[in-house]
């Protein structure tokens, strides 16, 4: 009744066969039969995403931004708003399970070729929203202005002011002076909730329009693909959206698992004349800082930046028209070397932190 | 109206530099408003050093083979007292930028960070 009414009333306005037309081609349209649960790791990404800004509103309610107030809204958040401590922790557990989704999904897309001919922006637009999710990381972890915080900023902008010609330049335009300060705070807050969730938000409609646009890989050679006809395939809806129901509920029991059971401690207040033991920067960060501490600083610092340059040229590396990855033994191998090197760095960056207790 | 073709100037058609003329503006623009708003993003630092004589605490506040952290110009000092003198060092460690203590047990001072020694002469020794 209510349904008719509001249609009556939409229809007289506007030309709603039109807009049904691509709406209802975009729902139908089938997906390759090769579409299975490691392609909803894109979607879980996305989900998180959505979880973050949810959560992220939440806490702004009671956060602010400043040295003096910064830890007491934190902490005011955490045990006196009423469920406070729950959108804290599933916005800290949904940063670090952002890391593992959004990699995970460029390690399918990397295995499956993908990111091959006619994709290759897709992927790129990939690359950087992986970059953005670890700025997002990087920039989030300050805002508790806690000790780790301060100092892990403080050591992370200090990689930034080795790298040769404008990296003391770029030291100070990050800490918005000498040292982490308010001023960083200011910075790093705007970053964390303007800057980057518009930049993501505008970079994610581009990957997915074109993720839609071009349609899901298949495991067929570049230019040999043949796309599924209306009847073939696994129609979008509502056959893969109710896979990627089932995971986003998986997620949500995660996260507030976690939250619950490992939640984050919110630790002591900054104290810039007092650096803590054994400081070391968030997980996703320990390969990195792992390099940069075994290698000459500005060697490890040129190592580490190469990194993204070649996730982003990638597709423009390999251009072999294979996509199945035992047809790519080469790519396969670099792929899993490099997994194996993060992950072989990130323990020794982890396991390093027991032994730097004093010698005395 | 009369198109204007290659015919009046078979190198640039009026429309063409016409075009060129609105990019060019649009471009300085957007320029004349970057230039701004990115040096207002760079940080208001102070200029120079601090010179004279200032004052970081008491004689006796800090006895022989012990230490105190003064912040001076926002940057953070170790003042160090030996027997014979007092000693003050940058406490920002070149290696990663953490504060340094001093580690009164060996005598030099500690980074925290990565667990590195320096003498009193500021000197790495470890």
């Amino acid at each position: 009744m209510v349904k008719d009414t509001l249609r009556r009333w939409l229809a007289e306005r506007f030309d709603l066969e039109q807009i049904k037309g691509p709406l209802q081609a975009q729902i139908e349209k089938p997906l390759p039969k090769n579409v299975s649960w490691f392609h909803t790791f894109g979607s879980m990404s996305l989900f998180l995403f959505v979880s973050q800004v949810l959560t992220g509103i939440l806490l702004l309610v009671y956060y602010r931004p400043t040295p003096g107030e910064a830890f007491e809204s934190v902490k005011f958040i955490m045990t006196k708003a009423t469920m406070g401590w729950l959108y804290r922790q599933i916005h800290a557990w949904g940063a670090n399970l952002m890391v593992i989704i959004v990699f995970l999904h460029m390690l399918r897309t990397f295995v499956t070729g993908s990111y091959k001919k006619p994709r290759e922006l897709t992927w790129v637009f990939g690359v950087m929203l992986f970059i953005l999710t670890l700025v997002f990381g990087f920039t989030g972890y300050l805002l508790p202005w806690n000790q780790l915080a301060y100092w892990a900023t403080t050591v992370g902008t200090e990689v930034a002011g080795a790298i040769p010609g404008a990296g003391e330049w770029i030291k100070t335009l990050l800490r918005g002076g000498e040292s982490v300060s308010g001023e960083t705070l200011s910075r790093f807050f705007v970053v964390h909730v303007i800057v980057l969730p518009w930049a993501v938000f505008f970079i994610v409609l581009f990957h997915l329009v074109l993720v839609r646009f071009q349609g899901i890989a298949t495991l067929e050679p570049v230019g040999q693909e043949k796309k599924p006809k209306p009847g073939e395939g696994i129609p979008f809806f509502p056959h893969h959206v109710t896979k990627e129901g089932m995971v986003f509920y998986l997620l949500l029991g995660l996260l507030v698992t976690l939250a619950i059971l490992a939640p984050f401690e919110l630790g002591e207040k900054a104290d810039p004349l007092q650096t803590p033991f054994a400081i070391k920067p968030e997980w996703y960060f320990l390969p990195m800082y792992q390099v940069i501490k075994y290698f000459p600083k500005l060697v490890g610092i040129f190592i580490v930046s190469l990194a993204p340059l070649f996730l982003f040229i990638w597709p423009f590396i390999d251009r072999s028209k294979e996509r199945h990855p035992l047809k790519r033994p080469v790519a396969m191998t670099i792929g899993i070397l490099v997994v194996l090197s993060l992950l072989v760095l990130g323990m020794m960056g982890y396991l390093s932190e027991s032994k730097k207790t004093c010698p005395v | 109206m009369r198109e204007k073709g290659p015919v009046d100037n078979p190198k640039v058609s009026r429309r063409d530099f016409l075009g060129w003329l609105i990019r060019g503006g649009l471009f300085t623009t957007l320029a004349g408003m970057a230039v701004p708003a990115l040096s207002y993003l760079w940080p208001v630092t102070r200029q120079g050093p601090i010179g004279g004589m200032v004052e970081v605490g008491r004689e006796d506040e800090i006895p022989v083979w012990a230490s105190k952290k003064v912040v001076l110009g926002g940057s953070a000092l170790l003042v160090v007292r030996t027997p014979k003198e007092f000693k003050a060092f940058s406490a920002i460690c070149t290696h990663l930028g953490c504060i340094v203590f001093w580690e009164s047990l060996r005598k030099e001072i500690a980074c925290p960070c990565h667990a590195g020694f320096f003498d009193l002469e500021g000197r790495v020794s470890w």
